[in-house]
């Protein structure tokens, strides 16, 4: 049974990639209504967490529970329509679409859920309301009916963000959205994120940015070579010597 | 109209049909098939079979054997859930060989003197012959391409789209690949089928050369020179591709070649195909979108 009020729990996470252990014995939570911040130095494991967890890779070892239920092993599309919306860190629009219907695809979990609900003519007045409401909470809806192709990066990580949340999910994985956005973007999608989970949205996010993750985050795990080095708010992990060790090198922790 | 037209026009619409089978899965789920004549085959010999065989009449014979190709393709769709791309292109390849041999050398599918005296359809005491049938054939394709449309439109459509776009993206959006490739698949061979039924019923008589692999080049031809993911790319590609070889057969030997300057020119200034985005007849024509 997992603990009232964890959306998201993680027990024994590996995955190995033949003799690599990219992630390596992982285990963490995240409570309802909170915003936990997965960081590391390059190369810890993060993005393969957020890959094991959301159904791209299927754990080596490990039980994943969403709620009560038990979701490690199932594929992507099974893990998604149970309420996991993620992000990419390397950005993945439906190029040949409109903005719209890039949102209008993540509302269809809700709306057309069985073969025959999806058959008749989508993208009636209501849907398109609810598409661009979803547009209009990140900040794109005068982008709607451009190409996706065509958006800049900031705005195809507000898209992303828009598309996860049309799934209505319980919890929402953000994989570096703040990376390549000028100083005036973070400033808005840290804004974003913060109403996001306003709403009730759960949220992780992987991020690289100290300041934007300190910041931000409620509670933060720090992984290094795949494993677990540390886990607390950003004051504790701020001033611990591993995480700056791991971080900085040796004898740096001064500077902290 | 004379014989000849008419003859022409069937094969085209035929052929239309079958083309905007396969942009379903090549265009709408983005899955590279070479092997598209092995499911008009299977459609052609199940009606002939049907027909000759069980003296099923034309009309039973047409759903029986569209729905019979649809769950070939069904299962023949399986090994797009494991390859991509090339590899995807090779197998298909590879069907499309395996299936012409089974006709070839299965002594039931007649091997190499294939199947005869498949009936010409009849309606109301009418043999449904020349002008008759072409009609025939350009009602069931406006309805397929009507249900196409449908597709396009649904959401069925839009995830069958999210897929191709993005596969991994579109697994995070809650859509199944193995559902919508499949599905692809089905609705893709099931067209490929009941052009099959028409072309069988049209000839009256087949053979395993009909469904070989050249047949399957034309047909991505008509995809590709048309307009990939285009409701109407197919069927102009069909026109153009069907009936260049009928206004250059006065030059004999020289009408393939133009045949291949023709599509290689599309190729490399519209490589979106006629109707594809930012083609030529596009930019001419702003409005009228898909």
């Amino acid at each position: 049974m997992a603990e009232k009020g964890m959306i998201l729990r993680v027990e024994g996470m590996s995955r190995y990639f033949g003799g690599l252990k990219a992630v390596d014995d992982v285990s963490f939570h995240v409570s309802r209504g909170e915003i936990l911040g997965l960081i590391g130095p390059n190369g810890a494991g993060k993005t393969t967490c957020f890959n094991v967890i959301s159904g791209v890779y299927r754990p080596t070892a490990g039980k994943i529970f969403l709620e009560e239920e038990r979701i490690d092993g199932l594929p992507a599309h099974a893990i998604a329509s149970r309420g996991v919306g993620r992000t990419f860190q390397i950005v993945r629009p439906f190029a040949g679409m409109t903005v719209l219907n890039n949102v209008m695809v993540g509302l269809g979990m809700q709306r057309y859920s069985s073969f025959l609900k999806s058959c008749p003519v989508f993208g009636d007045s209501q849907d398109r309301e609810e598409a661009m409401a979803f547009l209009r909470e990140v900040g794109i809806e005068g982008l709607a009916d451009g190409s996706s192709s065509v958006l800049s990066l900031g705005n195809l990580r507000r898209l992303e963000i828009a598309r996860a949340l049309a799934l209505r999910p319980r919890l929402l994985l953000l994989d570096e959205s703040f990376s390549g956005l000028s100083e005036e973007e973070i400033q808005q999608m840290m804004e974003l994120v913060r109403n996001i989970r306003e709403r009730g949205f759960s949220v992780l996010l992987i991020e690289h940015n100290m300041r934007v993750a300190m910041s931000l985050c409620h509670r933060l795990v720090v992984l290094d070579h795949g494993k677990k080095l540390a886990e607390g708010s950003p004051g504790e992990i701020r001033t611990d010597e591993r995480v700056i060790e791991a971080y900085l090198g040796r004898g740096a922790s001064a500077h902290a | 109209m004379g014989g000849y037209f008419t003859t022409v026009a069937t094969m085209i619409g035929i052929y239309a049909l079958v083309a905007s089978g396969l942009n379903i899965i090549v265009g709408f789920a983005g899955q590279i098939s070479l092997g598209h004549a092995a499911f008009f085959g299977i459609g052609a010999y199940s009606t002939a079979l049907l027909c000759t065989k069980l003296g099923l009449s034309f009309w039973w014979s047409l759903p029986l054997a569209t729905l019979i190709t649809g769950l070939i393709g069904a299962l023949l769709g399986i090994p797009s859930l494991r390859v991509k791309d090339d590899f995807l292109a090779i197998t298909t390849i590879g069907i499309n060989f395996i299936v012409r041999s089974i006709f070839l050398y299965v002594p039931f599918f007649g091997g190499a003197l294939g199947i005869g005296g498949i009936p010409t359809p009849t309606l109301l005491d009418t043999r449904l012959r020349g002008e008759y049938y072409l009609t025939l054939v350009l009602v069931l394709l406006a309805l397929t391409t009507w249900f196409v449309h449908r597709f396009a439109r649904s959401w069925t459509g839009l995830a069958t789209e999210a897929m191709r776009e993005e596969e991994t993206a579109a697994g995070a959006m809650g859509i199944s690949h193995v559902r919508f490739k499949i599905l692809a698949f089905t609705i893709g061979s099931a067209m490929a089928g009941l052009g099959g039924v028409l072309y069988a019923h049209f000839v009256n008589f087949i053979s395993p050369d009909d469904f070989g692999f050249p047949v399957s080049i034309m047909l991505l031809s008509m995809v590709v020179l048309g307009g990939m993911g285009k409701i109407w790319g197919p069927i102009l590609g069909a026109i153009v591709l069907g009936s260049l070889p009928e206004v250059f057969r006065p030059l004999v030997q020289y009408r393939m070649l133009l045949y291949g300057a023709a599509l290689l020119l599309v190729i490399r200034y519209q490589p979106q195909g006629i109707l594809g985005e930012g083609s030529l007849l596009r930019r001419l024509f702003p409005r009228g979108r898909r």
